[in-house]
């Protein structure tokens, strides 16, 4: 069975004080009542008595003498309440006189007052009473029985009772109305409070604050409710900012604040639909910094993120105000320029990036060269959306690169080859190691001052079944990119500790060179560093190999040791304690502090080939070789010259002290097979000596 | 005044007895509106009536009064000689043709817890206090009002309405 419910506090509230009110009045009230209708029915009831007792008195003197006349008139002037009548009793029980008399109306016939009538007392509404008449001395002479119509007393109690009743409604429900009055001001804050909680949801209006009514605990709450608006401003607040930071951080590139990656594409998608709606075109630059990476390994990633804040800053300035400029990642950058009727235009804004980025930039009292490549495309010549589009803009970005870098090329049809050979060779390069495409060839590396010492420098190869040899200069950096390049390094240190036995075997035979003083050199890379066990997996594997780390020696760049330096540092002194000899890699081309050259757990450096190959005709190359000279001489350190092609610049080399000498001048690099014939050969020690 | 009317049969010896009669019927109809001094009656369980007046009339009286009580004590008579103790008397009743002594008792024994009943015109006024008149053949009784408070008697207001009152 379902309930009345009331829902409303005010209700509930109004229902308590009524029932409490009700409660409390009720046993009052009847109390009230009960007393007013006794009290009522007893005057009554003393009316007829003494009415009865005044008769009886004055009928004392007509009931002793017997006169009738008296009597009766003494009888006839009762003043009853009610309709009654009276009868004479003489003292014998007989009847003497009797009287009736009907008032108000009310019914007399039926009141037959009796002589028999023993005691006062009711009979349904009648009222009996029997009243002695006595002497003087107290001797009974008579009774007088009077039986008293009570319909009036009926209708005065149920009038009274009406009365009561009419009052008690009337006074409750002007108590309610009343209350209900006062509950309206008491509950005024609590009916804002909810109009107020109504319009913050429905209108989401948590700014327009509740008045405080009243200082009670309904003030407290409206307070405490514009304490939560507040809060829920500040929660809004803090929740917009987060949105707002997420489309930030969704859309743009947190370094340089350009669109990202996400925004890029989608300002490229509406460029496309905005060409397409004015038959204009869209131009699409991709832009990749030449040589980023030396900048980051050798000045460190803070030099690297601040060049890239810079740069963003000055392609900014080069291009229109209608021009997106987005950071890809990296070092790479795209350009969306929308409304262009040709490519000619684009490739102005080109020449003005790659000419602004050419100039000198000044970071932290470092002078940082930076180049561009940039691939131009144009929408729709070159592609029919965005992923074609974009496609092309690196083609020709690639084809820019090539091209010598520091310029840019607008897409050709013949670029999109190049773009599908680099994702060929991304994704075979996977299963080159397992599918043995790759090998090491090795270059001698010829000592000018020990006539039996031979060291080789391990390089790697990739003989692809369908391309044919693939230079490390196009595989290296899609294996750094790809993160293969610890599996290639690893290949290398594996496949050079074997194949050193089989020189050292080789060597045996071979009068000329001592077996103890070969060396044969793996380039490391900077990745392998990063690793924790690099020292380890050296000596496991030249354990397994059976191999002295004596015959091992190891090739960074200048890079490293800006980047890295602490670490590399140590993992180089740890190999260096085990046997190896470690190496500077084409020394001179990076941006290594001469002053912290000797603080590294270097012994050799490798002159540049760059610096060789003019040696002859330069005068700053041949002024820096001999600075290197110098200094590694200084330093205890040997120098070995990287690309000695001819006789004149062994010769040179030769008369400034040069240690060793490493070039086609003595012999490309060649497979294991082919060491022998070459070691046979007296050709190697004629052009030496 | 109110006056209580009775029949009055003719003077015989018949006639006496009814007077006699009426005047008890009347006697005790009074007694039931007045109160006897309190000390008066309390040791006695009998009302000693003494009667002034010939040894005739006396007999009917007694035969009248015999069977006759009045304040619930049955009547003694007594025919009052010189002899008689006056204070043994609770009621002296003064029966016609004693004027003259009936007035000389009055004058002697007012304010006594005694009664005195007269049957003869003036014996009111002499200070007795009850007093049977006939008027126009109607008995009729008078009451001496302060002869009966100095007595001690009390009287019934309804009791001076049925009588005629007389102040001395």
């Amino acid at each position: 069975m379902k309930g009345i419910k009331i829902t409303s506090i005010r209700s509930k509230v109004l229902l308590i004080v009524a029932l409490g009110i009700s409660l409390a009045l009720t046993p009052l009230l009847a109390t009230i009542y009960l007393y007013s209708y006794t009290q009522y029915k007893d005057a009554y009831i003393k009316r007829v008595d003494t009415e009865a007792s005044r008769l009886a008195e004055y009928m004392q003197g007509p009931m002793a003498f017997s006169v009738n006349e008296d009597a009766q008139t003494l009888m006839s002037q009762v003043s009853m309440p009610d309709s009654f009548a009276i009868v004479a009793c003489l003292a014998d029980g007989s009847e003497w006189l009797n009287h009736t008399y009907t008032r108000f109306g009310a019914p007399a016939a039926h009141l037959t007052p009796s002589c028999d009538q023993k005691s006062s007392g009711w009979t349904s509404n009648i009222y009996h009473v029997r009243q002695p008449v006595r002497d003087f001395s107290g001797e009974v002479l008579g009774n007088l029985s009077i039986a008293v119509n009570t319909d009036t007393l009926g209708q005065s109690l149920y009038r009274f009772t009406l009365v009561t009743l009419a009052s008690v409604l009337v006074s409750l429900t002007l108590s309610f109305f009343a209350v209900r009055i006062l509950f309206r001001s008491v509950f005024k804050p609590m009916k804002a409070l909810q109009d107020r909680s109504h319009k913050v949801i429905e209108n989401r209006d948590y700014f327009t604050e509740l008045p405080v009514l009243a200082n009670d605990e309904f003030g407290q709450l409206s307070k405490t409710f514009n304490a939560m608006l507040a809060a829920v401003r500040g929660h809004i607040a803090e929740r917009n900012n987060a949105v707002h930071e997420m489309n930030l951080l969704a859309n743009y590139d947190s370094l340089t604040g350009l669109p990202n990656r996400t925004l890029c594409m989608d300002r490229l998608q509406q460029a496309l639909k905005e060409a397409d709606d004015s038959k204009l075109h869209a131009g699409i630059m991709f832009l990749d910094l030449d040589h980023f990476k030396d900048v980051n390994d050798s000045l460190g990633h803070r030099l690297g993120d601040l060049l890239l804040v810079t740069v963003s800053q000055k392609l900014l300035s080069c291009l229109p105000k209608r021009a997106t400029l987005a950071r890809l990642g990296g070092d790479e950058f795209f350009v969306i320029i929308p409304d262009v009727e040709s490519a000619q235009l684009v490739e102005e804004y080109a020449t003005k990036c790659c000419q602004s980025l050419s100039e000198a930039i000044e970071l932290e009292g470092n002078q940082i060269f930076t180049r561009a490549s940039i691939g131009i495309a144009l929408y729709p010549d070159h592609g029919n959306n965005a992923e074609e589009i974009m496609r092309a803009a690196d083609a020709a970005m690639y084809s820019a690169k090539e091209s010598g870098r520091n310029t840019y090329r607008v897409f050709e049809n013949n670029l999109s080859q190049a773009i599908k050979r680099r994702h060929k060779l991304a994704n075979e390069l996977h299963n080159a190691i397992p599918d043995r495409q790759m090998y090491l060839v090795y270059q001698p590396v010829i000592s000018l001052v020990e006539p039996d010492a031979l060291g080789f420098e391990a390089l790697l190869r990739w003989q692809h079944p369908e391309l044919g040899s693939i230079s490390p200069m196009e595989f290296i950096p899609i294996a750094e990119s790809s993160g293969l390049i610890l599996e290639l390094s690893d290949f290398v240190l594996s496949r050079a500790l074997e194949d050193i036995g089989n020189i050292k075997a080789l060597l045996k035979n071979t009068p000329h060179f001592s077996t103890e003083k070969l060396r044969v050199a793996i380039n490391l890379s900077a990745a392998q560093f990063k690793t924790e066990d690099l020292v380890s997996q050296v000596v496991d594997q030249a354990s397994h190999y059976s191999i002295d780390l004596r015959h091992l020696g190891l090739e960074v760049t200048e890079s490293l040791f800006i980047s890295e330096k602490a670490m590399a540092c140590q993992v180089l002194e740890s190999l260096r304690v085990l046997g190896c000899t470690v190496s500077i890699d084409d020394f001179g081309t990076g941006y290594s502090s001469l002053a912290y050259l000797s603080t590294l757990p270097v012994d050799t450096l490798k002159i540049d080939r760059s610096f060789v190959d003019e040696i002859e005709t330069s005068f700053n190359d041949r002024t820096i070789t001999l600075a290197i000279l110098r200094l590694a001489n200084s330093l205890g350190m040997d120098v070995v010259a990287e690309g000695v092609e001819n006789q004149a610049q062994l010769a040179f080399l030769e008369k400034q002290a040069c240690d060793k000498a490493q070039g086609y001048f003595f012999a490309k690099p060649m497979q294991l097979k082919e060491l022998p014939e070459w070691l046979a050969s007296p050709a190697h020690m004629q052009k030496k000596a | 005044m109110v006056m209580l009317l009775l029949g009055l049969p003719k003077f015989s010896m018949a006639a006496q007895a009814d007077r006699f009669s009426v005047q008890a019927a009347l006697l005790q109809k009074i007694s039931h509106l007045m109160a006897w001094p309190e000390k008066a009656l309390k040791n006695t369980d009998r009302l000693n009536i003494c009667v002034l007046g010939n040894r005739a009339t006396y007999e009917q009286f007694t035969q009248v009064y015999r069977n006759i009580s009045f304040f619930g004590k049955s009547v003694d008579s007594t025919l009052l000689d010189r002899s008689t103790p006056i204070d043994s008397c609770h009621i002296l009743y003064f029966d016609t043709g004693f004027k003259k002594e009936a007035s000389q008792f009055a004058r002697n024994n007012q304010g006594k817890p005694i009664l005195m009943v007269g049957t003869e015109a003036g014996l009111a006024s002499a200070g007795v206090h009850l007093n049977f008149i006939v008027k126009k053949g109607r008995v009729m009784f008078e009451l001496n009002r302060s002869a009966m408070t100095s007595s001690g008697f009390k009287v019934s207001p309804q009791l001076l309405k049925y009588a005629s009152v007389v102040e001395r």
